[in-house]
This record gives structure tokens, sequence and C-alpha cells, in this order.
């Protein structure tokens, strides 16, 4: 059934590739991990918050700006299935077709070894390296992300929540789970904002805002929908009493008092939208004119606000340019800075199952592929025809997915493409993917059986 | 049972392409060839007895083995030679042979070390820069290398200068006196001639004669070339009572095809003429597939 020879001929003959396209890909994620700055992604997002490319993008934006998100859209996307589809078209030919073209194979063939284990060992090593390739990428890339974001293993806690922790000695869950507990103890709250790098006032804003996103994710998780949804549209709360008390809960607050807060705000959001869009404009023009009077350009300006904050002829500068007065000034750029606090936490949150799931998912289906190009190379002579098909097609299903994420019209393509079956948006929300992942297998499986059922049983022209 | 046997085997390409009916049978200890033009179908009949193509009809056994069923079993004992020489990724001959010897579980180097003088290849050059003639031996040596009992040999000879056919057909004949099973193709009649027990034919996929070069060799019918001093002469000839062949005039020769028997009466003959030369025309195995080509054309029409 299998011939350690015939194995170690395979590699010999593909490692090159092999070598190239996993360095490539594992370069890939570990720098993109390496380098990614939550902070800095957030105050992006932020900037793109409010155009109106960010809502017909909807939440998928804040799904993207993730870690995990930039990950899945090189890596796990386009760029990175080209590179691993390379290996596997390339390789699936040269095994066999190639070898039946060029006549080679007549020198393994005319040996004592069957051609049903020939065949069979090939089909090993294809799967055996693509198994390996994605085992060292996911591996270095896990790593990587644990070293420079630890986000992997347990779960993560931020630095104030450690500090305050200590201080209070008390869990680091517990703490998490309640940041009252940091916002009443004075000895807690100068701990956390240390470790945060933040000035109290900062802080202190940082806490609130930090305490609502509990507050809404608890009410989230009663009602069964997306954190994300209901941070930006809370009134589905006020119509489930159950929700209702979950989020007070986190802020230790009474329902009741709970709800007349909400309610309030709710209605204060709806009157506030044309102010704020004027604020942001004011603010935009205050940070434009106080980098300039700091000589930094306005993105550096804006990916750190406390220079802009801690500088008061900077901003008296800014104050004169937004016409807002300096304290006016100050509390906006506060809230601003608690905000990108905020974002950064989520940014941080890694979702260590979906990464292993989204690797998982790449690479059964770089097996499906490497089926139909093994099985394309098992049935054909000739290397041209065996490319035609088994190159051919993955290559256009990775097409297909490309246009049919440009817009509605073209979405229907999905279904002609292979890829759907991978689908990472499906992963990253926990919705159900499992059936696909199955139905890749089986996929897999069906093709070499196929393959090497074929190739038993053609003429060879050796 | 003979130890090669083909029978009824028929491939059918379509268009008139491939093999039809095949009977042969290769006993053990004989060298059997295998002539006939390019497309005739040497090399489609010998990758039914590699187990390389299934066939439509009829079977090819070797040792009473299935060449299409067992074939890995068969190739414990055959060696074989393709006829393109198309190698696996190896950086020189060496790394090569060794891969072979690996796929073939045989570590003997003595034997490849032998072929490999014999055929004087320096086989530690890059394979993918050998001459023709080079890769034609490395692939010979590595047919060889495990000594086994038949070789089964696709124009084996192609991309070797004379001499080292000369080197390669004495090795076959050393194969050959170690009561090794050869079974070889060419186009080449005159290296079947020396090699082969008895040469099988083969046009348009059909085999059209097998012949014994033993038999050739010691045929009976001869022809001898006689060239007349004058014209006088040459007239006065014509009118023996021999089988006169070919006749050229202007240069007062003439053919004569004759038996064994009548050689005597010949030479008597010609004692009564005045001759320039007289010569034996060597009866070939090319002479012989010739003249059956001829009456076989002559019959179709």
């Amino acid at each position: 059934m299998f011939s350690r020879p015939v194995f170690w001929q395979s590699v010999r003959s593909h490692y090159v590739l092999w070598v190239i396209c996993t360095v490539v890909l594992t370069a890939l994620l570990s720098l993109i991990s390496a380098f990614h700055d939550p902070s800095v992604m957030s105050s992006f997002m932020e900037a793109f918050e409010d155009t109106p490319m960010a809502a017909e993008a909807g939440d998928q934006f804040e799904l993207f700006g993730s870690l995990l998100g930039i990950i899945t859209q090189t890596v796990f996307g386009f760029a990175g299935m080209m590179i691993a589809m390379v290996y596997v078209v390339v390789t699936a030919n040269g095994l066999v077709a190639s070898e039946v073209d060029r006549g080679s194979m007549a020198y393994t063939l005319s040996t004592p070894i069957k051609r049903s284990t020939v065949i069979f060992t090939k089909a090993t090593y294809l799967i055996a390296s693509i198994v390996l390739m994605f085992v060292i990428i996911g591996g270095v890339g896990a790593v990587t992300i644990q070293i420079k974001h630890h986000g992997l293993w347990g779960t993560t806690y931020t630095a104030d929540v450690k500090a305050a922790a200590k201080i209070l000695d008390r869990d680091r869950a517990e703490v998490a789970a309640d940041l009252t507990l940091i916002s009443e103890d004075p000895q807690a709250f100068s701990a956390g904002a240390r470790a945060r790098g933040l000035t109290p006032m900062v802080y202190s804003a940082y806490l609130v805002q930090a305490m609502q996103r509990d507050a809404t994710a608890a009410a989230a998780e009663v009602l069964g929908m997306p954190a994300a949804e209901l941070a930006k549209d809370p009134s589905p709360i006020l119509d489930d009493p159950e929700a209702v008390a979950a989020a007070a809960g986190v802020l230790k607050q009474d329902p009741v008092a709970f709800r007349a807060q909400l309610e309030e705000m709710l209605a204060q959001m709806e009157a506030s939208k044309a102010e704020q869009a004027i604020i942001e404009t004011q603010l935009t023009d205050g940070l434009t004119a106080a980098a300039k009077h700091l000589g930094l350009r306005t993105a550096e300006l804006a990916a750190d606000l406390s220079l802009l904050k801690d500088d008061s002829g900077a901003m008296a500068v800014a104050s004169e340019a937004s016409t807002m007065d300096v304290l006016t000034l100050d509390y906006v750029i506060t809230q601003v800075m608690a905000s990108n606090e905020v974002s950064a936490d989520l940014a941080v949150d890694f979702d260590a199952f979906a990464f292993l799931m989204m690797i998982l998912g790449f690479l059964l289906l770089m097996l499906a592929v490497s089926g139909i190009s093994f099985l394309a190379s098992c049935t054909f002579n000739l290397s041209k025809h065996s490319l035609a098909l088994g190159a051919g097609l993955p290559f256009a299903f990775l097409i297909l997915n490309l246009l049919s994420t440009v817009n509605d019209t073209l979405e229907p393509l999905k279904f002609f493409s292979l890829m759907t079956l991978f689908d990472t948006e499906r992963i990253m929300r926990g919705l159900l993917y499992a059936p696909q992942f199955v139905a890749l297998g089986v996929l897999t499986v069906i093709l070499y059986v196929f393959a090497i059922r074929v190739f038993k049983r053609k003429d060879l022209p050796l | 049972m003979s130890l090669v046997e083909i029978h009824q085997l028929t491939k059918d390409y379509g268009m008139g392409r491939g093999v039809f009916d095949i009977d042969l049978k290769v006993e053990e200890g004989e060298s059997f060839g295998f002539v006939g033009t390019n497309g005739a179908g040497k090399t489609t009949t010998i990758r039914h007895l590699m187990g390389f193509l299934r066939p439509d009809k009829g079977s090819c056994t070797i040792r009473g083995l299935d060449c299409w069923k067992q074939a890995a079993e068969i190739n414990r004992y055959v060696g074989y030679v393709p006829g393109e020489i198309a190698f696996p990724d190896a950086p020189d001959g060496f790394a090569f042979l060794d891969r072979q010897a690996t796929l073939q579980g045989e570590s003997d180097r003595e034997h490849r070390d032998y072929i490999l003088d014999k055929l004087q290849l320096d086989a530690s050059a890059n394979l993918k820069r050998m001459s023709k003639g080079m890769k034609q031996k490395t692939a010979i040596v590595a047919a060889f290398m495990h000594d086994p009992q038949i070789l089964i040999l696709d124009e084996p000879t192609t991309g070797l200068d004379p001499l080292m056919r000369e080197s390669f057909l004495e090795l076959i004949e050393e194969e050959r006196g170690r009561g090794k099973t050869i079974f070889m193709s060419s186009h080449m009649f005159n290296e079947l001639e020396t090699t082969c027990d008895r040469v099988a034919m083969i046009r348009d996929g059909v085999i059209i004669d097998i012949a014994s070069t033993v038999a050739i060799r010691h045929y009976e019918n001869k022809t001898y070339k006689i060239e007349f001093l004058d014209s006088a002469d040459y007239q006065r000839f014509l009118s023996e009572p021999f089988e006169l062949g070919e006749r050229r005039e202007q240069l007062n020769q003439v053919f004569v095809n004759i038996s064994d028997t009548e050689v005597d009466h010949l030479v008597r003959t010609l004692t009564g003429y005045r001759i320039k030369f007289f010569t034996e025309v060597k009866y070939s195995l090319e002479k012989y597939f010739n003249s059956i080509y001829k009456k076989e054309a002559a019959d179709v029409q």
C-alpha cells in the first residue's frame, strides 16, 4: 500500500516549492500578527466609523478591524489562497501527470512496486505535505500571536485589570467582570490608570465606557443578538426586562434607574446626532491646527491624543481653530481617548478557537482543491490537460469567489465556487460552519478515491 | 509453457492504429527481435508486456503471470529500457541509479559497476546535461544492473555511436550467453540479425512474418553477382540455363539466383567466360523481409 522510497522521492522532487509556500504563508501570518497594533487599528476604524463606506459594510467593519479580521482578509483570503494553491496545483500535477507526460514514470513502474502502491503513496505525500504546511503556519502563527498579544491561551486581561486585581487582592476574572471594583477603590483606580498610562480623568471616562460596553454585552447575550449591533442601537434592551436587569447588574444599578437612564440617553442620541457631526468637524479642524503647531502629522496626533491634551499651547491653538472653549475641547478629547481605549480592548481580544477553525477550514479547502488537481493529474496523460483542469478549475473558483464579494448582483456566483464552503465570516460570527467542513472532507475523500481508481486502471504511454 | 506469451493481443486506437491479433512466444534463453517502421506497433506491444497498457482483447503473460494484473510481480524478473528517455528528478547519474536500485530492492553494486565499465559510462555527470548517447547508456545500466532474467529493450541502440553500439551488442551477447531472455525492438535489421535468434516483423500493427536468423544465415538460395569483361561474353551468358535476377547491360553485370546445389555447375560454366569479378551477394534479414514485403504487395494487387 505504501512505499517509503516513492514517498521520499516525492519529497525530494517537491520540497523546494513546499518550503517556499510554507515560509511565505507563515511569514505573512506572523508579520501581520507581530505588527498589528490594536490601538492604531481602532483609531483607524474610528476615523471611518461614520463614513458611508462603514455604513455599507455594516458590522463587518467591526469584524474585520480585529487582528483575526485582518488575518482573515489576507492569509485566509485571496492572497493566502493564491500562495497555497500554487503549491497544491503544481505539486499535484508534478506528482503524476507530469511524470507520465515526460515518461519518467516508466522508471518507477518498471520496478516491483505496484501501481496502486505508487499512486497511494503519492496521494499520501500530497495530503501529508499540505497538512504539515498548515500545522506549521498555524503553529508559528499561534506562537507569534501569543508572544505579541498574549491573547491565545487563557483569557486576556487588560493591564489595568491585572494591576487593580493585585491591589484589591482579588481574582482577575472577578475584577474584569465587575469594573466598579476599580472605580470605587481609589488605590485600585490609580493603579489601573497607571497601568494603562492614562490620566485619572481619561481613565475614569474609559471605565464608564467600558462598563457600558459590558452592560450592552450582557444584555446582548440575553437578547441573543450581536453586541456590536446592540451597541449601535440599544433600544431593544428596553423591550426585555431580563435584558434590562442583566445590563443594570453589570453597572450595579437598580433596573428601574437604569431603564430611566437608558431612555433618557436614547432620546438624547436622537436629538444630538446633528450636533455630534458638528463637533466632529470642529475636532478635526482643531486637530489639524494643533498638529501644525506641534510639527506632527494629523494622523500621528490622532493616534496619540495625549500629546495634545497635555500641551496647553497646542490646546489653545486647537481651541481657537475648533471654535470650542478649552474645557469643552478637553472633555471631547477625553471621551475620544476613552473610547479609543475601549476599542483597543476589543482588538486585543483574540478568538483563539475561531483562529483554529480558520486554519482547519483553510486546510480542508486546500485538501479539496488538491483532490481536484490530483484527480486531473491521474486522469490525463498530458501535463497541459492536467493543468487545464487541475489548476484552471481551482483558480476559476477563486476568481468567482472574489467576484461574488464585489456587489449583490454578482453574489450568486459564490454558489459556483468551492471556496464558499470555507466561510470565514460565519466562523468569526460563530455561526454554523461544521456542515461545510464535513462537505469539504467528504469531497476530498471522494476525489482521492476516484483519482486512485482512475490511475490504477488507465493506459499509460510509458 | 513459454517464458513470454502474447496471445491474440489487440489494442485498437482507431484509424487503423494499434496492434491487432499479435501472437508471439519467446522461449526461455531465447533472444527475440522485433522489427518494424516507426508507428508499426513495436512500442505498443512492449507497453503491454510491461503492464502499462490494458489489452482490448487477448493477453500477455510472462512466466505465466498476466502482464496487466501482475505487472509488479513480473517486474522482479524484468529489466526495461523505455523507448523514450526521460529520467526522474535526480542530480546525477549515480543518484538516479541509486534511486532505481532502491525501487528495485537490489543493492548489488558489482554487476552495476561491471556494466558501467563495459559501456564506459561516467555516471557522475549531471543527468540533465548528458548527451543523448550517455542518457541511453544510463538507461541501459538501470535496466541491466539488477541482473534480471528477462530484458525488454525498446530501441536500445538509439543515440549510441557505432563503437558504443558494438559494445552494447557485445553486452547483449554476454547476457545471452548467461542464459538471459531478451526481447528487443529496433528499426535496424543488421543489429537484430547478429544478436537475435528470431526476429518478428510488424507492419501496421500486424505481425507479417517471424524469421529465424540462423535459417537466414544458412539460407540455401544464394545470389551471385558477375561482371564480364566485354558485352560479347555478357550476351552469350544470357542464354545459359540459370535463373537471372537483375541485368545491367552497360556494366556487363548480371545477378544469378541459384541454389547451393547448383553452385558447382555455375562455376564450371563460368570457366568458358572471361570475367572481371564474381561475388556472392549476402542474403540478409533485410533482403528477406523486403522480399516478403514485395510478395505481400504483389498479393494485394
